[in-house]
């Protein structure tokens, strides 16, 4: 049997859901489409799972994954074409030496405030901060 | 049919049934109890039940095995064989009943992963000879019986009694449901594969590959045994059916062929009962235990609330899938909140049902 993929760890693309997770359902599969684009296991061109399958994969209601979608949609991040699957869009170029404009930097600013009011430690904080540096930024990231 | 024959069949009934129940009772573990994991230490009161199971089973075995062979009245020896089978399986069947509401279910992660790739498809799972000889199971003796059917004559014998008397007689085209039941068997086969293969798909979050590799082995192993079970099964209605009609057509109901013929499917039947879960249960299990001890649970991406009555049955309606693996016990289940799954469970109640109606008329 020729299992592809699956044979092979780190490979698949994976979302991954908590069914009890305090961030809402849509979020999080919003938050694993866009890692899995930021990681470059879905590139410009590739096409989503429609509605009802991915619905039916994760098990979750079909209204949660069209939000998740149309979510990424406002984000710019894919294209949602009437009677076609989703379409992942090409990323922007990067900007240079630019500084992150202001919405982006108070993101990453109040996601490491929570943490630092949750009890993290610097260093676990700065582990997890550049492995995803690693992860979306590094040469050849995620292929 | 001589007597003799018939009480060969009976017999060999008789002693799968017994053999079955023994093998669940006696394949227990400390972790397992009738092939049910415990999630907890087995405890005397499990060994008491067991016990009480075997006991019970030899008992009725032993009263079968009279009916089948003393030289009682039929009616009598019917009763008294189909009662005590029916009572050793009907005690097993209670007593993992019982045995199921003191067994502790596992925690439910509540996180997991899906993979976007494809699920491998049912036929990644089927053995292509298996589904081979499945087909011609059905169809070789469809075409010995429509071969044959017209030069039957208007009545033919259609049942035997214990003792090997014919106790039902009618036209040849009443042996067609046995066609029917064929038949059944055969999309039943293909709906359990069906199922398997749609059943959800969840892996562990991190490297799954090794879960990947144990949850498709399990898949394979169900398909396998369902496979062989109805092959088996499907075999011995074919000889029975065919081989009979061959019988008769060739000259009355005391052919010594037709005894033989008898003899060889109440083998095959008995096989069918015996052998796949005497060979794939225990593979079955230690592959479950592995998923368990990879993940923590077999049937990861559920919903915890969904499991109802100990874990015996799944009723999620947040949950789309139709098709989930057993919690307890080895298989597929549905999800009782789907309104297909209703649809499934009567089809595959009621069409048996249908078929030995008709067929009794």
């Amino acid at each position: 049997m020729d299992l592809g993929a699956y044979r092979q760890p780190g490979v698949m693309p994976t979302i991954v859901l908590d069914l009890e997770g305090v961030v809402p359902l849509y979020r999080q599969i919003a938050d694993g489409v866009r890692g899995l684009i930021a990681g470059g296991r879905l590139g410009e061109g590739d096409t989503l799972p429609s509605v009802r399958k991915l619905g039916g994969m994760l098990g979750v209601n079909l209204n949660t994954v069209a939000k998740a979608y149309r979510v990424l949609a406002e984000e710019g991040v894919v294209e949602l074409r009437h009677g076609a699957a989703a379409r992942v869009l090409a990323p922007p170029p990067p900007e240079d030496a630019r500084p992150l404009d202001e919405e982006a930097a108070r993101q990453l600013v109040d996601a490491v405030g929570k943490l630092k009011v949750r009890g993290a430690s610097e260093d676990a904080v700065r582990e997890v901060f550049e492995g995803a540096m690693g992860r979306f930024y590094e040469e050849g990231a995620g292929r | 049919m001589s007597g003799f024959v018939a009480q060969v069949c009976g017999g060999l009934s008789v002693i799968a049934t017994f053999a079955v129940v023994e093998w669940l009772a006696r394949s227990s573990t400390p972790e397992r109890v009738f092939q049910i994991a415990l999630g907890r230490a087995r405890t005397r009161a499990d060994d008491a039940r067991v016990r009480r199971v075997r006991v019970v089973n030899l008992a009725c075995a032993v009263a079968a095995l009279v009916g089948v062979l003393a030289p009682l009245p039929p009616g009598l020896a019917l009763g008294l064989t189909l009662g005590a089978t029916s009572l050793a399986v009907g005690w097993l069947l209670v007593e993992m009943g019982l045995l199921v509401r003191t067994i502790e279910l596992e925690d439910l992660p509540t996180r997991f992963a899906v993979s976007l790739e494809e699920p491998p498809s049912a036929r990644d799972y089927v053995s292509m000879p298996l589904q081979v000889a499945n087909v011609l199971a059905v169809v070789l003796p469809t075409i010995v019986f429509a071969w044959v059917v017209r030069s039957l004559p208007s009545a033919v014998p259609l049942h035997w009694d214990l003792a090997g008397h014919v106790d039902r007689v009618g036209p040849p085209a009443a042996a067609w449901s046995l066609g029917a039941v064929m038949l059944f068997d055969l999309l039943l086969l293909w709906g359990i594969v069906y199922a398997v293969a749609k059943e959800r798909w969840a892996l562990p979050p991190g490297d799954a590959s090794r879960y990947v590799a144990l949850s498709t082995e399990r898949r394979t192993l169900i398909v396998r045994l369902v496979e062989w079970v109805i092959l088996l099964a499907n075999a011995g209605i074919g000889v029975g059916w065919g081989g009979t009609a061959l019988g008769v057509a060739m000259g009355g109901d005391a052919l010594p062929g037709l005894a033989a013929v008898a003899a060889v499917s109440a083998v095959l039947a008995s096989a069918a009962c015996l052998l796949p879960l005497v060979v794939y249960v225990p593979k079955l299990r230690k592959v479950s235990d592995a998923l368990r001890a990879e993940a923590g649970t077999e049937v990861l991406g559920t919903r915890r609330a969904g499991w109802r009555w100990g874990g015996i049955v799944y009723f999620a309606p947040d949950d789309p899938a139709l098709f989930v693996p057993k919690r307890v016990g080895i298989g597929v289940t549905l999800n009782m909140a789907r309104p297909l799954a209703w649809v499934v469970l009567g089809g595959a109640i009621l069409i048996p049902l249908v078929i030995s109606a008709i067929a009794a008329r």
